[in-house]
């Protein structure tokens, strides 16, 4: 069951790099069993970049960290597979695990100052892997590591890689980071909020070297990050995961131009806009804890566009269009730009149909925050 | 290649600081009093003679230095001679028990589990068992093997005894610095390049949990030489006709009011200036292998 309509322009030959099927991640809670991650499928070809986007707590972390077996002693899997060229990594014992990451798949962490050793050097910490399994000299590891840095575009490399990561400015520390996962040459790179840390226009470079390599090297990557606005440039796919699920699959254009979940849509009129005046549109409420999941849709309880089967009946992840997914009962007028029937109304009993009983201007009226009729700058629909 | 920048940038720090360079002066000055007592005084310290019992400081050049003890002993020859032993007593205790500490309590907090809780009450246990009792029954399990005369021999008693009661405290503060270190991002990161258990402990946890425990080390080396003294009371100690500065201060204590305070300052200045050296060296020393500290 995958999950993302695979492009049609794809070039990998031999199937998808990663692909993870109907992955669930269970923690250990004083109060029982929480679930992070409930049946999230979603695959990475050669050469392309899928962004999964959500709010903080919505899983999209922890699925990484199941990913490469780095989940917390109090967290585990409980569903799926994530296979890695064909291999169920899921299955494989920790040791054998381990053996595939940093070789196969790698990270970049979101905070680049925590994730380097203080008391080592930079140079130390790109080629430690290196050495310590492929047996590199000294010399060639220094060499290598002088490469590395000179790959992620760190200016006078030679000496910097004898000096400490408190040494280096946010921006340079990032690309530390990105050097020591590429330093084994990996497949695939999951990169976790990669730019959170930095200021914008640091943000922009970090993301267009990431990018640049990527196409360089025909990695697969995976961006997690919860700005839709950083997807736009980069990514080939997108993954929308709210509390624990994906609610949306999509290709990226057509996913900024027709949204087809009112999460995302909603996302991206949260968006700001340089042209925008008024009040930037938010969303309601807060996610629900997984503790405390709503019935029904998780969404629903913020939803500007929910209707009485929202709140008794899970939406499956189903396709609306070719190539789209999405976990709304009304995606197909989501996707159209309309409102969905009103209750009293017949309930949908196929998406493709297109509902023109509603303006489009009883789209906007219904976000809470919207503040007059000047306000189109926000919205990108 | 960075072990030896490390440590170059670690003698560039510590030659620009004058106490540091004191405190060495003062550590050297008594290894090399351990090297070659002969060096500092030609008496020997077991010619005694009673009729010159608790003679004053006669001042550099005479007979008795510093003064007599007690028994008519010579102070400085006896503070000189048991340099060695008190010295040696403290490295080994404390380097030993510091080499168990760690391990166990790296273990301990990095592996949790069972591991931890076999570790954590093995420490519990040994924390609650009183230090003069089980020195007691070591003794009357040792009372009557002989150990020999030699420089490791006299000390043998006393360092298993100290080891015995000394490892926890190293123990805890490592498995709690553990606990913390190991759940940062450069450890999470670490794993994730596929880096083994071991590596990710010795490389990546105990350099950054290390540190609590070194600030530790200076004053655990005095309390062992402190509580060297205690034992020797009670005769396993080092082993008489061998004489350490526990004994001499404990020794010299009870003549302090009773016009001989010479007897116990002589050996406590030394203990201090050795114990006051070595807190300025190891702090200047974890500095300097703090690559944060260094500008």
């Amino acid at each position: 069951m995958s999950a993302v309509a695979s492009p049609p322009s794809d070039a990998g030959a031999g199937g998808p790099l990663l692909e993870v099927t109907d992955l669930a991640v269970e923690f250990r809670a004083p109060d029982g069993v929480v679930r992070a991650v409930d049946g999230l499928s979603y695959r990475v070809e050669a050469g392309r970049t899928l962004a999964i986007v959500g709010e903080s707590g919505s899983g999209k972390s922890v699925s990484s960290l199941a990913v490469l077996g780095l989940l917390p002693d109090t967290a585990r899997v409980t569903r799926g597979s994530v296979r890695l060229a064909g291999t169920d990594l899921l299955t494989l014992s920790r040791k054998a695990h381990r053996a595939q990451c940093g070789d196969q798949v790698a990270m970049v962490f979101q905070d680049a100052l925590a994730a380097l050793n203080p008391v080592h050097t930079v140079g130390y910490q790109l080629t430690e892997a290196l050495r310590a399994r492929q047996g590199l000299s000294r010399g060639d590891a220094r060499r290598r590591a002088v490469e590395l840095l000179d790959m992620v575009k760190v200016p006078n490399a030679q000496a910097r890689v004898k000096e400490y990561p408190h040494q280096f400015s946010g921006g340079m520390r990032q690309r530390v980071m990105i050097a020591s996962a590429l330093a084994m040459d990996p497949d695939v790179l999951i990169a976790d909020e990669p730019t959170t840390a930095l200021d914008v226009t640091v943000q922009a470079q970090v993301l267009r070297l990431l990018a640049e390599i990527q196409a360089e090297r025909r990695m697969g990557l995976v961006l997690i990050t919860h700005d839709l606005g950083v997807v736009a440039g980069v990514a080939d796919d997108v993954t929308v995961m709210y509390a624990g699920r994906a609610v949306e699959q999509a290709p990226v254009v057509p996913t900024y131009t027709t949204p087809a979940h009112p999460y995302t849509r909603a996302l991206l009129r949260s968006i700001p806009s340089a042209s925008g005046t008024g009040r930037l549109p938010v969303i309601p409420g807060r996610p629900p804890s997984p503790a405390a999941m709503p019935s029904g849709c998780p969404f629903h309880p913020r939803c500007d566009a929910v209707r009485d089967v929202c709140r008794t009946e899970v939406p499956p992840l189903a396709a609306p269009a070719e190539g789209r997914m999405s976990a709304c009962h009304f995606a197909a007028d989501i996707m159209a730009g309309v409102e969905p029937p009103p209750d009293d109304a017949a309930k949908p009993s196929d998406g493709g149909e297109r509902r023109d009983s509603r303006s489009l201007g009883s789209d906007n009226a219904t976000i809470p925050t919207f503040d007059g009729p000047d306000n189109r700058g926000g919205d990108h629909g | 290649m960075n072990d030896v920048g490390l440590l170059s940038a670690a003698w560039r720090t510590l030659r620009r600081r004058p106490d540091v360079i004191v405190a060495a002066l003062i550590v050297l000055f008594f290894a090399v009093m351990a090297a070659f007592p002969r060096l500092f005084t030609a008496t020997s310290p077991r010619a005694c003679a009673i009729r010159d019992a608790r003679l004053d400081p006669q001042g550099w050049g005479s007979a008795h230095p510093f003064g007599t003890d007690a028994l008519g002993c010579d102070v400085l020859a006896t503070m000189v001679a048991g340099v060695r032993p008190s010295l040696l007593l403290a490295f080994v205790v404390v380097g030993v028990s510091l080499l168990i500490g760690v391990t166990l309590g790296l273990l301990a907090g990095y592996y949790l589990g069972w591991a931890d809780y076999l570790i954590s009450r093995t420490i519990e246990v040994f924390l609650v068992v009183p230090l003069l009792l089980a020195a007691l029954l070591l003794l009357s399990l040792f009372k009557n093997v002989e150990l020999g005369a030699g420089t490791f021999d006299v000390i043998l008693l006393p360092a298993v005894v100290l080891i015995l009661f000394n490892w926890m405290s190293y123990a805890r503060y490592v498995r709690a610095s553990v606990l913390e270190a190991k759940n940062l991002d450069y450890v999470t990161a670490a794993r994730s390049l596929g880096a083994s258990d071991v590596r990710i402990m010795f490389r990546h946890v105990l350099p950054n949990a290390i540190g609590p425990v070194t600030a530790l080390i200076p004053t655990s080396i005095a309390a062992v030489i402190g509580t060297e003294a205690v034992l020797s009371f009670l005769g396993i100690g080092v082993r008489p006709p061998a004489t350490s500065w526990g004994i001499q201060i404990s020794q010299g204590s009870e003549w302090v009011l009773g016009g001989a305070p010479h007897i116990l300052i002589a050996p406590l200045v030394c203990l201090i200036a050795a114990v006051l050296s070595l807190v300025v060296l190891g702090d200047a020393l974890r500095d300097a292998l703090d690559p944060r500290l260094t500008a």
